[in-house]
């Protein structure tokens, strides 16, 4: 089959088109919108699992959240941004959180001391006698 | 006067001795079924607040002895006397303390077996679970 010069041009032209897209995109693209588009499919995501966990449909949560059908599609296609109040509304219905924010860890501090050999003669050389309990009812 | 919870930053385990230890290698042990005894003996000395809980695990194949450990664990109850039920000749202890004494020694014994057989063939033994109940029921011969 005799392919045109023209057409061949054409297509390497576009190949080329492409790469500078890509270039520019590493070179120039802003990596917060790259998580930004993350976090929105990770939300959708997880909006869809917590949905089919519970049985529901996404016409369903429309429902239940008073919105239009296209609207909850498009939250769940990934291209919505999702404000924290769509998203608190959304986890009072499903009854689930969806983000969870890492609690602050508490902490309990000791002083330890590492204890000097005197105590240890004093301790093997102290008396004990059997003792008597009360019975252990666990 | 009877103490119902335990206030667990009174409590110290203040030393662990090991009394026995002794692991025989001569047996090939793999997919064999070993008789496994445990006893304790718990003793106090009401002077200085203590408690001393001695714990032997025995394991034997077709009575042989195959290991056999002893270990002391001394705590000091700074709160000692608010354990005390009864106080006669011998004071009587509440069996809450008692089984809260065993369960640190017990589980402090896990871990040091498992340790201390991880070059053996029974590198994998951990030890069972057990009631507390259970284990006051079995006690050392002395």
């Amino acid at each position: 089959m005799k392919i045109s010069r023209r057409k061949i041009n054409r297509e390497q032209n576009g190949r080329l088109e492409i790469n500078i897209i890509d270039n520019w995109v590493k070179e120039n693209g802003d990596p917060a919108i790259e998580r930004l588009v993350k976090k929105n499919l990770a939300i959708a995501n997880k909006i869809a699992s917590l949905l089919e966990s519970k049985g529901m449909k996404p016409a369903d949560l429309a429902v239940a959240m008073g919105k239009q059908r296209s609207e909850v599609s498009k939250w769940l296609s990934g291209q919505h941004t999702f404000t924290t109040k769509t998203i608190t509304k959304i986890e009072e219905k499903l009854g689930e959180d969806i983000i969870h924010i890492e609690p602050n860890v508490r902490n309990v501090y000791f002083t330890a001391y590492v204890r000097v050999e005197d105590i240890k003669p004093a301790i093997q050389e102290d008396i004990f006698e059997d003792s008597l309990y009360e019975e252990v009812s666990v | 006067m009877e103490k119902k919870t335990i206030i667990a930053e009174k409590i110290h385990l203040v030393r662990i001795l090991p009394s026995k230890e002794y692991f025989d290698h001569q047996y090939a042990l793999a997919d064999k079924e070993l008789k496994l005894s445990i006893a304790q003996s718990t003793k106090h000395n009401s002077e200085k607040k203590s408690f001393k809980i001695s714990l032997s695990v025995f394991l034997e194949y077709e009575g042989q002895k195959i290991a056999d450990y002893l270990y002391d664990f001394v705590f000091q109850v700074e709160n000692l006397d608010e354990y005390v039920l009864k106080k006669d000749e011998k004071p009587l202890f509440s069996g809450l303390l008692i089984s809260t004494l065993l369960t640190i020694a017990y589980s402090t014994l896990r871990g040091i077996l498992h340790t201390k057989l991880a070059d053996t063939p029974l590198k994998d033994f951990i030890l069972p679970v057990i009631s507390p109940n259970e284990l006051l029921k079995s006690k050392i011969n002395t």
